[in-house]
């Protein structure tokens, strides 16, 4: 075998190797609910009952806004109780005794295997909160949000969503921009990537269904006006290097 | 005729027909793809591609000068243009008819009869014919100047 061969092959298998080692940290495509898509974490803090106290009732607590205005982040006005990660979702025939023993206050022992399969062992003194028509709280050591949507139940990890006003980092309505969640005995502080509202309000603010599409041609419209004009240069450079004039074959 | 012949490609009837049939309905996929991108796969970059494609057979089938009669290079060359224009365009037609509130490219403030958030989609559609045209052109164009040289070459070696 020639040296150019056995260096070209290696230079193939090399390029193999690279890309298995970037391929195995991207995240499952599609999958909106992965950690990389859904949140930035900013930073950690300890928890405390009146932090907590005070972003159920809809208030900034005075140590997370000092810490935001540290990091020089926009600051919010307002907290509201938000469901963050989709954990798992029930669709069999007992869902209206799950449902039942949840309105009563109970903790259904069906919804304790399905948390077991995940992998989450809740203790003996879990409280079960009604907070809205068809939403429940699940409080122990972490808080979890159960929805009733269309014909199933939802699992949601429980946090906070934090509010930013209207007009700030030119959005023109206000906007979700932090999650809270509790962690043990951390807080920890996420703000949603951009990708979240890509794919939360695509769909109400273009009316179309397709997300590639909105997100190529509208919220990334300057880079598709971009690749159509290498694309022109292209044909340009083709015109310039390959045509002859006046050469037509008789 | 014989000399026609040489000039224009094979002159197989079998291709000839079968390309003749198959050409209109690939330019219709390709319109398809191209409108069809705001509701599933598709867009501007494949529906011009393919549209390429129909004109590619063409070639394949009838020769160069066949092909480039029903194309003229001429023609190309303005859509090579006419797709950046229309995309470019509405950019600033947005700035323009909105008396400068709106962004560049925010396809909201188009006068069209219908909502906001409708217009987006329509602008959207739009700006996805732009650059079908663009593609389609460019991509034609790439093919008939590498064919035409080596087809005028081989012209001249035979003489």
């Amino acid at each position: 075998m020639k040296l150019i061969s056995v260096s070209a092959l290696l230079f193939v298998i090399l390029l193999g190797a690279l890309f298995i080692y970037v391929a195995a940290d991207i995240p499952d495509f599609g999958d909106a609910y992965s950690a990389p898509n859904r949140y930035i974490l900013l930073f950690s803090m300890d928890a405390a009952v009146e932090l907590e106290d005070d972003l159920n009732q809809g208030v900034i607590p005075q140590r997370l806004m000092d810490k935001l205005e540290e990091k020089e982040l926009p600051l919010p006005y307002e907290a509201k109780r938000g469901a963050g990660v989709l954990l798992f979702s029930l669709r069999e025939e007992g869902i209206e005794e799950v449902e039942g023993s949840l309105n009563k206050g109970l903790f259904p022992g069906a919804l304790k295997t399905e948390f077991e399969k995940i992998g989450v062992s809740l203790s003996d003194t879990v409280r079960v909160m009604k907070e809205e028509e068809d939403n429940w709280i699940i409080a122990d050591k972490e808080e979890f949000i159960v929805r009733k949507e269309g014909d199933r139940l939802t699992i949601y990890d429980a946090g906070w969503d934090l509010m930013i006003e209207k007009g700030e980092l030119y959005y023109p309505d206000e906007q979700k921009y932090y999650f809270v969640e509790k962690d043990g005995d951390t807080l920890n502080v996420y703000r949603y990537a951009l990708i979240v509202r890509y794919i939360e309000e695509g769909h109400h603010e273009t009316e179309v269904p397709n997300m590639v599409t909105y997100i190529l041609a509208d919220y990334r419209g300057y880079d598709t006006l971009g690749e159509t004009t290498v694309i022109f240069t292209a044909g340009v450079s083709v015109i310039l290097l390959l045509r002859r004039r006046a050469r037509r074959p008789e | 005729m014989n000399q026609k012949r040489k000039n224009t490609g094979e002159g197989d009837v079998i291709v000839e027909t079968v390309s003749r049939l198959m050409v209109p309905f690939i330019q219709l996929f390709a319109l398809y793809v191209i409108i069809h991108g705001a509701g599933g796969p598709g867009g501007g970059f494949q529906g011009g591609v393919i549209f390429a494609a129909s004109f590619i057979l063409l070639v394949i089938a009838f020769g160069i000068v066949d092909a480039g009669d029903r194309f003229p290079e001429s023609i190309n060359t303005g859509l090579f243009s006419l797709g950046v224009y229309i995309y470019a365009g509405i950019g600033l037609l947005c700035i323009l008819l909105s008396y400068g509130v709106a962004q560049y490219l925010n396809y909201g403030f188009l006068p069209l009869p219908v909502h906001f958030e409708e217009r987006r989609a329509l602008g959207m559609d739009i700006v996805e014919i732009g650059i079908g045209i663009t593609v389609m052109a460019v991509i034609t164009s790439i093919f008939f100047n590498l064919v035409w040289k080596r087809e005028s070459e081989g012209g001249r070696e035979e003489e």
